[in-house]
This record gives structure tokens, sequence and C-alpha cells, in this order.
């Protein structure tokens, strides 16, 4: 039906294309989300995520208006008589108060998609964090729907999914493990960021492979015009960012890096026969190139790696131990011009994530390694097109192929004793997944609009195949020219599952792909919900309601590790993780509630999350349902961002959430083991001969956490540069959050005691930043 | 490996940052002492027996009484050939019952009735294996790792098609230590517990390795001398084998691991109440 449409409305009319890039004046930046609008006809588009927009209009006086949060408007009439290529360049609005008006900025209500969260760079820089490290994952968990694990865990769970069910992609890379310092820190360094987009229900068909979210953050670009640069010292990490042209406004780059010194402070500090530490960097690089207005280029890159070693020293023997991880990551994109109304991006996808322990001992004659190491590593080609044959279409379409390489274990003991060497490995498994899709943005009417989509995903592995439809849809009814009512339903596959022991992201964990005797998981999810933008204060409202089902979600079994490696030759018959994990189901139903302020002198939102996640797996809980962790009644957060004037900003959070459910010892009793040929008596002093009964799995819930953040920026124009110093307090009021809870027994009264450990009590800290 | 790891994870956690200790303010479930009850029925056993015991509440007053028996209580199994009570026997500390007068038998479901001194009555029920599984062949050898060593047994049976069963496998010597002429028994507990989920109906190898287990040899008058050995193959009901599995998993209180919910089949308390099959194939030496 729309496709006859499309066509009919081609036909019909002599019309003309306006296309062009949007840029930020002065840097040349593309500007991915700016609202192009007509008022006189009520229509308008949007740039995408390379700056790029085309609307196709008839014959006629034009007045073109392109509006962007956090810069000033500009304004085009003029009468459209043929095809129009024109670009605009945005200069930042230095104004602090501006009254949206309801003609202007692409407004929440009118947005087809629900469940979608942008949020600005510059916000992100503004909000406290701990240690001063500004950390995208953080602030994204300040966002209703979203959970994080626990104290300090860059870990997120989004509406009642698993860690590992969020898509995380950097410039269209997938990144495996986000965490730095065992999800302490996240591996995005905001200097490099452009954008960073949360999508946590109704999914375009553009996305698939994950169940629950899309983070979706992108590089800048690099300033095409002037050299900039930017520099921070804090008390854990040093940071340095450098852009400029290589061809003024047609090439450019940008490389920016960051790294802690913890271990380098203490060196000295240390014994000479023992020494240790810890340390992450990251570095982040791109490079692009415009050809001419139908071609750009585009090379990104991220490398980061986190690493603990420690090494022990005397005459006669030596010790050496390490733990390290790390993700790596290339993206290079084409994008073409196919005339005015097609836009094409072609990208070429690396990613790698792989995990190592090593411990080498020598003594003499005698010597004993081991090295334990796992791995994913993928290459992927994309070739998505952005169509847009008038007003009332937006199509996208696109197809994508992954090669995924796994090895999920591999041991090696090498030693002196012969007996102890051993080499031990699961097989290398190579698996393809594939996506077709086509959605297309239709405005039926000036009230109803409708995100249409279908995505056919594929994932071959050696001994198994996978062909699913996955329909999406997303529909928004305009109420009043403020108000609208939205709804989507998305289905997602997932073929890549993440084994944790611990389900709190520990680098430990295991990446595998779906496999005849694993199936993916999958998920639908639908939402309705009520979309209210309030001009007057510039406010946006949102409150929706979803229900999730989950299937072939994955645990290990109860007292499974990851350290269990066995080869294919065992008499298991195949790789051995899949006979140490389960499957079972999830369900996941709530409301969040947001009240958002984007422009003005006081900027933050408020969010509000009222939510159910349930677990069931026939072999944990004896097979009753029981609540997921991560389950949190209520989850609250206050963001607050108070421009004073231009040399101080001030900014505070408090985020509050219903403990996490845990499994708690309530008694001990007992145990005899059946012990059949032990004597007549059965008995036998096997161990344990004394355990806890915890009642039902995750039947207790941890103390309710909340905290306070605040900070003060000063800022300071200097000759050839500004500078920012930052003072910032990680939890004003020390309140103790639980980290872990452990039963002590008590001497003085014989009775056990329920203790519990906290990780940060107030962390004050500071930050310079220099941006010339 | 897993020592560094936990060192490396503790050193990261709480090396570097600075925490705190306090006594946790929550609430938790309130529980009474429950009844704790273990019985594992055979077709092949003589004595038919049962333990009773009580589980003490955590944060209460610690003793030692969660590991004496619960007399004066009134325990009946009842099945298809009718009821039988199990009486208490003060010297063992056991509810028991001569297997004679109250046989077990193959593929039948059995109800168990326990009701405490107190008025409180506990209940299970449990199927015996519908087949008792012949060791068709055994073999063992020595093995040597890193830090360990022992007896790698290898047995070979017939899975009984069409239904889920479960195994355990344990091995005895019979022995003598001259110049003493008296048998001296050495059994082992493989204490690994298997399912036929993917060998079902099919004939089965296991190797199974034995910790700590070693096959007396050795030369000289002194020398210990072997009588036979046998190795014992367990047809396992699925409570046995959820039971002793969740035990096996059992992971303690170790701060950063999921706790195991170690199995119970007692409605209204704690414990087991299952059941198993037995066959062994002997070697003489």
């Amino acid at each position: 039906m729309f496709i006859s449409g499309i066509l009919f409305s081609l036909r019909s009319q002599t019309k003309h294309t306006i296309s062009g890039y949007v840029t930020e004046k002065g840097s040349g930046e593309h500007l991915p989300g700016v609202n192009i609008y007509i008022p006189e006809i009520k229509k308008g588009t949007v740039t995408n995520n390379y700056g790029f927009y085309s609307i196709t209009l008839a014959a006629d006086s034009v007045n073109l208006i392109y509006s962007f949060v956090g810069f000033k408007n500009e304004r085009r009439k003029f009468y459209l008589d043929a095809d129009k290529v024109l670009n605009i360049a945005l200069d930042v609005d230095i104004l602090e108060e501006v009254e949206i008006t309801a003609e202007q900025s692409e407004k929440i209500s009118d947005k087809t998609q629900m469940s979608t969260i942008d949020l600005p760079i510059e916000q992100i820089k503004q909000i406290p964090a701990l240690l001063g490290e500004k950390d995208v994952i953080k602030v994204i968990q300040l966002l209703p729907g979203v959970q994080k694990g626990s104290e300090g865990n860059a870990g997120i769970y989004v509406r009642g999914g698993g860690p590992d069910q969020n898509l995380i992609i950097l410039d269209e890379a997938p990144v495996y493990n986000a965490n730095h310092l065992f999800g302490f820190f996240s591996v995005f360094n905001g200097d490099a960021l452009k954008s960073v987009e949360l999508v946590k229900g109704g999914f375009p068909a553009r996305y698939g492979g994950r169940l629950s979210s899309v983070i979706d953050l992108q590089m800048k670009d690099g300033n095409k015009q002037k050299f900039k640069g930017e520099a921070g010292i804090g008390l854990i990490s040093s940071r340095f960012t450098l852009e400029g042209p290589i061809l003024k406004d047609k090439c450019s780059f940008l490389v920016s890096g960051r790294r802690t010194y913890i271990d380098a402070l203490i060196y000295p500090f240390l014994p000479k026969d023992q020494k240790g530490g810890y340390f992450f960097y990251d570095l982040n690089a791109k490079l692009n190139y415009v050809f001419n207005e139908k071609d750009r280029l585009f090379l990104s890159g991220y490398f980061g790696r986190d690493k603990f070693y420690a090494r022990f020293k005397d005459v006669n023997s030596e010790d050496r131990a390490g733990l390290s991880w790390g993700n790596a990551t290339a993206t290079l994109r084409w994008n073409h011009l196919f005339g005015s109304r097609l836009f094409s991006n072609a990208s070429f996808i690396f990613t790698n994530y792989n995990l190592g322990i090593t411990s080498d001992t020598k003594s003499n004659a005698t010597y004993y390694n081991l090295s334990y190491s796992s791995q994913i590593r993928d290459l992927g080609l994309k070739y998505n097109f952005d169509f847009m044959p008038g007003p009332a279409h937006y199509i996208k379409f696109g197809i994508n192929s992954t090669w995924h390489h796994f090895v999920p274990q591999a041991l090696v003991i090498k030693s002196s004793s012969p007996v102890e060497n051993t080499s031990k490995s699961q097989r290398p498994n190579d698996t393809y997944e594939s996506g077709l899709f086509a959605e297309d943005d239709w405005t039926v009417s000036s009230k109803l609009k409708m995100n249409l989509g279908f995505r056919l995903s594929s994932f071959a592995n050696n001994n198994a195949s996978f062909f699913y439809p996955e329909p999406r849809a997303a529909i928004r009814y305009l109420i009043t020219p403020e108000l609208s009512v939205k709804t989507s339903y998305a289905l997602m596959n997932q073929y890549l599952h993440l084994l944790s022991n611990t389900g709190i992201g520990l680098p430990t964990d295991l990446w595998v792909p779906a496999t005849d005797k694993v199936k993916p998981q999958q998920s639908q999810q639908v939402a309705l919900g009520i979309a209210r933008d309030v001009n007057k204060y510039n406010l946006e409202v949102t409150v929706e309601g979803y229900y999730k089902w989950m299937k072939n979600v994955l645990n290990y079994k109860e007292g499974a590790s990851f350290l269990q490696v066995q080869d294919n030759t065992g008499s298991s018959g195949g790789a051995t993780w899949e006979n140490n994990v389960v499957a079972g189901n999830g369900l996941s139903y709530g409301a969040e509630f947001l009240i958002r302020r984007k422009q003005g002198k006081f900027t933050g939102w408020i969010g509000y999350t009222l939510s159910w996640t349930w677990l069931q797996f026939d072999s944990l809980n004896f097979g009753e349902r029981f609540p997921a962790r991560y389950d949190r009644r209520h989850d609250i957060s206050l963001v607050g961002i108070y421009k004073v004037n231009d040399r101080i900003t001030l900014s505070a959070t408090w985020v509050y959430g219903t403990g996490n459910a845990i499994t708690l010892p309530l008694a001990s009793y007992a145990v005899k083991q059946h012990s059949p040929l032990l004597g007549s008596a059965n008995e036998a002093s096997v161990y344990p001969d004394k355990v806890n009964d915890y009642g039902k799995k995750n039947s207790a819930r941890m103390a309710p956490y909340h905290r306070m953040d605040f900070g003060i920026q000063f800022h300071k124009k200097l000759k050839r540069c500004e500078r920012t110093f930052e003072f910032s307090v990680y939890n004003v009021y020390s309140r103790q959050n639980p980290f872990f809870y452990y039963t002590q027994y008590d001497q003085p009264t014989n009775t056990n005691k329920l203790m519990q450990l906290s990780l940060f009590p107030i962390l004050p800290s500071v930050s310079w930043n220099y941006k010339f | 490996m897993k020592t560094i790891l936990n060192f490396l994870f503790c050193f990261g956690v709480i090396g570097i940052f600075s925490f705190c200790r306090k006594e946790a303010k929550i609430k938790l479930k309130t529980v009474s002492p429950q009844p704790v009850v273990y019985c594992f029925l055979s077709p092949h056993d003589t004595l038919i027996r049962l333990r009773l015991t009580r589980s003490q509440p955590l944060y209460a007053p610690q003793t030692t009484a969660i590991f004496e028996p619960v007399p004066g209580a009134v325990v009946t199994i009842s099945g298809a050939q009718g009821n039988v009570a199990l009486n208490y026997n003060a010297t063992t500390g056991y509810y028991e019952v001569k297997a004679a007068q109250f046989p077990v038998q193959l593929g039948q479901r059995y109800t168990l009735r326990v009701a405490m001194p107190g008025g409180e009555v506990v209940t299970a029920e449990t199927t015996v294996p519908a087949h008792q599984v012949v060791v068709k062949a055994a073999s063992s050898a020595t093995f040597q790792e890193q830090n360990a060593q022992g007896v790698l047994q290898t047995l070979t049976f017939q899975d009984p098609a069409g239904i889920s069963n479960y195994y355990t496998v344990a091995r005895k010597q019979a022995y003598y230590m001259p110049p003493q002429t008296d048998t001296l028994f050495s059994p082992f507990l493989s204490g690994s517990y298997y399912s036929d989920t993917n060998f079902e109906g099919m004939e089965i190898e296991l190797a199974v390795k034995f910790y700590g287990g070693i096959n007396f040899t050795g030369s000289g008058t002194n020398a210990p001398g072997v009588i036979y050995e046998d190795v014992y193959l367990y047809n396992c009901n699925v409570d046995y084998y959820k039971f002793h599995t969740s035990l096996k998993n059992y992971s303690g209180e170790d701060p950063f691991a999921e706790p195991t919910l170690v199995y119970t089949n007692i409605k209204g308390g704690l414990g087991v109440f299952a059941a198993y099959t037995a066959s062994y194939l002997r070697k003489w030496m």
C-alpha cells in the first residue's frame, strides 16, 4: 500500500528536492538529528547520522527552518523551481533561555519513535562522576528504564534485560566489553564522542542482534577548519584530544587518548622484588575525507586495554601473574549519494575482544607457565540506504553480514614436570550472522505517523542455522500539537550469549554463539505511552508502559565456572560450555516517567521507573520463577545542571533504587550424603557436613541504594585556551550503599551477624580541563 | 589459577578503593527450626533407615544441635504394598525397619510421612528406578596429575531407553596387609553424577577419576595383597541426582559466587527422600 502511495506521490505533481549536509559552524562537524521544518505545510525531515537531509516538495515558495538543540535556528526562504543543494552551518547558541516554539525544533510528541533518548555530550560532561571520570554509560544509568548493576558498576540492565542484551556500537562497530576496571568505568572517552543515543524499545528494523537496547555512539569527525585540542588531568587519569584539518574543509583527523597512572605513582614505593599494579588506556582515532559532494570516506578506530600485573622475585625464584583484557574496533565507511534522494553508506567493520590470564613461576631448574585466553573477533560488511521520496516517507533499507570468530576458552600449561603439561582448548568456532531490513517512517496524516519495518535475520553455525523474521512497528497519533500517544512492537533475536558467573560484567565472562543445543535468545516487547511537549518551559514529558517476554535466556549451571576448560575430545562429545549452561525464560514489565529539559540555564531531568523482572529456569530455584538480581521496583533519578553565568556551572544528581534481589542464608542444617559403601552405618564424614538454607532464590533484598553527587565547574577564558576547573563530590552524604553481604560469627553473643560491605564513602575529586 | 584470579579481583576491588563494613540492617525472612530428613531407598538394602534432625536459624544463638538426631517422631513409609513404621534406634540415631518387613520394589512410588514430636508433619514422595543397570565391563588404571593422583575407572553399561536415567559410580578394593590376614576394604565414592541426557538409550562408557584412591600394588613380604576389586554402578532417581549435584555444586559463602540452593523434596522441611538401584562387577586378583 505504501509503495503505491509513494509512486503516486512521485508522479502526481512537479516536485523538486532540497538536499545537503548540516554542519557545525566553525568546525564543519556533521550534525545528526537536526530538524528541518516547513511551517506552512507542517512537514519536515531530520538529518541522518552523517548530517545529510533530503526533502522533496512541490514547486512553490519555501520557508525552511533548521533547528537543533544548543544551536541557533537557521532560516532559508526561496522559490523552489529546481532541485537544490543547500548545505547549512549552524552556529552554537550562546543564549541561555530560548522558548522553543511549536513550529521549530522537532518535538518529542512529534517523533514516531518511542523509548529513545539522546544525550547531548556537553550535558554528559557537566554531570558529576566518580573520581571525576566522565562516563557516558554512568549517565545512561540515570535514565528511566535503565538500571545499574551494583555500586560503581558500569553494567546496564535495560527493561529487565541482562548486560549482554545491549548492543553497544561505536561508529557501527560493536563493543563486546565496555568496561574498564571490572566495570567501575566505561571504555568511552567523552572527548572523542559526538552523539549518544539509547533505544530501549520499539526498535527500528535497522537494529538487530540484541534483545534489550541499542546504545549508538558516534565519534566526532575532527575539525575541518582549524586545529583544536582538549586536555584533562584528573585524579586517576589524564586525557588528551587533538583534531584538525589535514586539507581544509576536505580532510580532517581526530586523535584522543586516555591513561590511568596509579601504577606509575605507586611503582617507586614498591619493594624492588615485589612489583605490581594496574592501568588502563584508550585510544580513539578518526580520519575523514570529502572527495566531492557525493562521496565521503571515514576511517575510525578504538583501541583500549586493562592490565593487572604482579611480579615477586627472590634469589632462587620468580613469580609473575597478569590479567589483561581489551577491545579493538575499526570502521571504514563510504558515503555515496545516488542523486539527491538516495543516500548510501557502505561500512567495513572490525571488532575484537580478548582476555588473557598468565602465571609464570620459575624456581632454579623448575618452571610452571600457565596461559588462559578467550576471544571474539568480528569482521562485518554493511550496506545501508536512506531513500527520501517525499515528505511523507523516509525509507531506510540495507543488508549486513558479520563473521564471528570465537575462541571461548584456551588453556596451556607448560611445566618442567611433563605430567603437568596441559593444552586444552575449545575448537575455534566460526559463525555468520546476516540481516536484511527495510523500514519506512511514514507520515500518514497530520496526526498519524508510523514507522513500519521488517528485518530478516539469520545465523549459521557449523551444526545449526537459524532464520527468523522480525516485524517492527511504531505508531504515533497526535492528540493535540503538543501531546501524542505512541505504541510500538518489536521482535528481536540474539544469536550471541554472554556466560557470566556473577552477572556483573566481569572481563572473564565468555561470549559464545547459538548452537544446535543452545538456541538464540528471543524477545517480544510491546510499549504504550504518551509524549507531551511543554514549550513554555522547554520541557519534554514522557510516560511509557512496557511488557517484554524473553526466551532462551542463558545462565551458568549452579557451581559451573569459566575455569572449567575441557577440550572437544572429552566424553561429552562437544564444547564444554554448552553442558555448563541452562536456558530459561524472562518476563519484564513496568512503567517509566521522564520529564526533561535539554536547553536553558537550568537543564536536567527527573526519571522514575516502576518495574518487575522475573526469570524462570527449570534447573534453578527448583523450577519456580524468581526475581532477577536487578529486579528493581522503584528507581528514581534527579539530574540538574545550572549555569550560573559564563564562569560557573553547578550540577547535582540524586539517585534512589530498590535494593537488588539477592539470596541470603537463613538457617543452617546438617547434611547426609548417601554413602553406600562406607560401612553398614551408611555414614561418612563427607564434605560439606553442614549447609545453609537460603529459602527461595533471590528472596531477600539489599538495602535501598541512594546517593547524591555534586559538582561545580569554574570556566575561565585564557589568552589561547579555555580552562575548566572542576571540583566534584561523589556520594555527598556518604551513604553506605551495600556492595555485598556476608555472614560473620560473633563470638561474644554466639550468634551470626549479617554484615554489609560498602565501597565508596564520600569521595571528593578535582580535575582540570583545557580547551585550545 | 582460581587463586590468582581471586587475588587480582580482590586487589582490584578492595585494594584500590577504600571500603567500610557494618552490620546490615535489612529485613530477613523469619525462620524457625525445620525438620531435616534423609532417607535413601533401594531394593538391595537390608535395612531402611531415616535420619531426622532440625535446622537452626542462622541469626540466633548457635549450637551443635543441628547434628543431633530428633527422637520421638512417628515415621511411616507407604507404597503399593501398604505402610510400614520406622522405629527410632537410639544407638545409631536412625529411624529403622528391616527391609524384609517392607521390600522396596523396582519402579514403585513411595510416600514418606514424618510427624514431629511437636505435631509438625512433613511429607515427601519418591519413585524407585525401574531398572537395575548392570556393569558390562570395567577396567582401572592409576593416573598422576599436578598435586593429585588416583585411579581412573572405566566401565561400560547399557542405558535403558525411553526414560531419564541418572548414575553415580563407586569402587571398592578388598585386600590384606601381611603379616595380618584379615580382609580389609578400601571404598571410594566418585562424587560424580551423570545424566543420560545426551546418551539416551546408548551403550555408555564412563571414565571416572577417583582422586586420592590408589590401587594396592607392590612387592615384598609386607606388600599389601589385593583380593578383589568391585566397581559399583548406581542407577539413581531424579531426587537422588538433584540432591547430590546441588550438594556438589554447593558454593558455601563465597561472596563472589551465586549461592547454590541444596535440593529438597521434603514438603514442610529440608533434606531428601530418594531412591536408587545398584549393581557391581567384581574382578578377582
